[in-house]
């Protein structure tokens, strides 16, 4: 059974469609990275996801349900934008949350309000971004959800706590959680994540399991001694996604083999021609600019 | 969030507390050292006319008291009074934290039920303040022994029905109209007061300087008026300070409106929490 099931999701605010018929699912016990520049529909799926928003069109399960109240028992959510009380203090926040949940584990919040450093008596308006956005995760993560859903969950957060957010999503995963997550650092989701959604413009261009598309997406590059020239026949090639030139330097990006794109370079008498794996980021960048799905 | 709804109305009732005690300082400071120093000067209550010459504030209400029976209905009036004044500090618990709305909605329960617990912790909140005002109301008077004055009649509780329905009816209202406010919902409950006071104002607008219809529409509005129902609150005592026996006109009429109102308005601001999108 799917954790999280999106199907044909649409959501139009006026004119503006932000989400653009969008079909994802995210497997019980997996963690999807959801990729995408700003303006993609990341945070709008999430308010579909969630009930905050009513979808145009399509439908969302979680757990094979449509969502109620009764689905937030096990979902764990930390927004993207600071929703805490700022009147009230972290304590505050911890006892309604433990109100709130019959799964709520006081040792659990303990032990992750003093990873975060929180001051429990601090109120959340003394809390610097970074902090409040620690107290979301201290929350969400002091139910022991079974689903979490963290929109930008390392955001403001210094490179140490961002490190303790990481880890406590694949510690929450080999716990057996399913989590979608959206982050604008895509390092974060390479280490955390099995696979990637990569929204742009409100649809999904790219989706897939992290070690697939590495495996699958190759650059050649080419250096040659002046100018790199025009290479006749490869942009018709259905391997090739996408061609640069820039200077001397040709760079050919490939789906699958990337042998006959060799030898097809090779024959133009380039300096050097050498096949590089991608990065996740170069997927994500090239997923965004071209817009392939 | 009910948790907070009650550490919101607990840190009210305090100030309201503070408030409170602080007037009742002062008034009691002011009636130990006022005097009526021009010659003449008389105080009337009930049958008892007493000249204020002589007299301290604090010593004339003694001397009253030695003659003068209080209706404990009075009492329960001025204290409702007050907590329709409380009532606008609550009016606005929704609006209030709808900023917070991806950490409220998205708690095991929903959001119908949600809003009926902060009305029920608001209505709760409404009753204590009722009392801490009733208890204000009452120092002055038993620093000067009168509480043995007090009398009780059959309808000395009927201020506190009606005075609580009328402070619930403007609490519905503006949480009807501020319920998916993002923000102004102060500046609503603010101009509900000069809107309230000019709608009283025209009510009795006569026919002769505006058409028939004007005169019917503004009654019309009037019955979401709260300010239309305060002399219900003091009529309780039949206009007798001695008399705890006869109930306003239209007191039933009144009590039903106003609670009527209140449930209407405060279902309006369910309904629309429950279509929000944030």
């Amino acid at each position: 059974m799917n954790a999280i099931a999106i199907d044909h999701l649409t959501k139009i605010y006026g004119s503006q469609r932000s989400v653009d018929d969008l079909s994802l699912t995210v497997d019980e016990g997996s963690v999807c990275g959801l990729l995408g520049p700003n303006g993609a529909g990341k945070s709008t799926t999430f308010k579909c996801l969630l009930a905050l928003a009513r979808p145009t069109s399509g439908t969302i399960e979680v757990a094979g349900a449509p969502v109620t109240p009764a689905t937030f028992e096990y979902l764990g959510y930390v927004p993207e934008m600071s929703a805490l009380y700022e009147k009230f203090t972290v304590a505050d926040h911890l006892a309604a949350t433990k109100r709130a949940y019959t799964t709520f584990d006081p040792a659990r919040a303990a032990e992750l309000a003093a990873t975060f450093k929180l001051d429990s008596k601090k109120r959340v308006g003394k809390l610097s971004k970074g902090q409040r956005t620690a107290l979301a995760i201290v929350l969400a993560f002091s139910i022991r959800p079974r689903i979490l859903v963290l929109d930008e969950p390392a955001s403001g957060l210094d490179p140490m706590f961002q490190r303790a957010v990481l880890d406590l999503i694949i510690d929450a995963a080999a716990g057996g959680a399913s989590i979608l997550f959206s982050s604008h650092q895509i390092g974060q989701v390479e280490r955390a994540a099995d696979s990637i959604a990569v929204l742009k413009g409100g649809k999904l261009v790219l989706r897939g399991d992290i070690d697939t598309l590495k495996g699958d997406e190759k650059v050649v590059e080419a250096i040659f001694p002046g100018d790199a020239p025009s290479p006749n026949g490869l942009a018709s090639d259905p391997r090739v996604r996408r061609i640069e030139r820039n200077g001397r330097i040709l760079r050919v990006h490939v789906t699958g083999d990337a042998d006959g794109v060799v030898r097809t370079l090779d024959a133009l008498s380039p300096r050097t021609v050498d096949v590089l794996d991608l990065s996740l980021e170069d997927i994500f960048l090239g997923a965004v600019n071209d817009g392939v799905a | 969030m009910y948790y907070f709804d009650y550490l919101r109305v607990r840190g009210a009732l305090r100030v309201f507390a503070i408030i409170l005690a602080c007037v009742t300082l002062l008034l009691c400071i002011s009636l130990t050292f006022s005097h009526a120093h021009s010659g003449g000067s008389s105080v009337t209550i009930g049958s008892e006319t007493v000249s204020t010459q002589d007299y301290s504030g604090l010593a004339l209400l003694h001397h009253l008291g030695e003659t003068t029976w209080f209706p404990f209905g009075l009492f329960c009036g001025i204290a409702a009074m007050i907590t329709i004044f409380f009532s606008n500090a609550l009016a606005t618990s929704l609006a209030r934290y709808n900023g917070n709305l991806h950490f409220a909605f998205t708690k095991p329960i929903s959001r119908e039920r949600s809003a009926l617990r902060t009305y029920a912790i608001d209505l709760a909140a409404l009753f204590v303040g009722f009392l801490i005002a009733l208890f204000f109301v009452f120092v002055p008077f038993t620093v000067v022994g009168l509480l043995g004055r007090l009398t009780f009649g059959p309808t000395s509780l009927a201020p506190i029905a009606i005075g609580l329905g009328i402070a619930f009816m403007w609490y519905g209202m503006i949480q009807a109209v501020t319920a998916t406010m993002r923000g102004g919902a102060g500046l609503v409950l603010g101009l509900s007061w000069g809107v309230f006071a000019v709608m009283q104002g025209l009510q009795n607008l006569s026919t002769d300087l505006v058409p028939e219809i004007v005169v019917r529409s503004i009654h019309l509005l009037n019955i979401l008026n709260p300010f239309i129902y305060l002399n219900t609150i003091f009529g309780t005592t039949g206009g007798q300070l001695t008399s705890d026996d006869t109930l306003a006109p239209h007191y039933f009429q009144n009590l039903a409106t106003v609670w009527i109102v209140a449930l209407v308005a405060l279902a309006i601001a369910v309904v629309q929490r429950k279509r929000m999108e944030v």
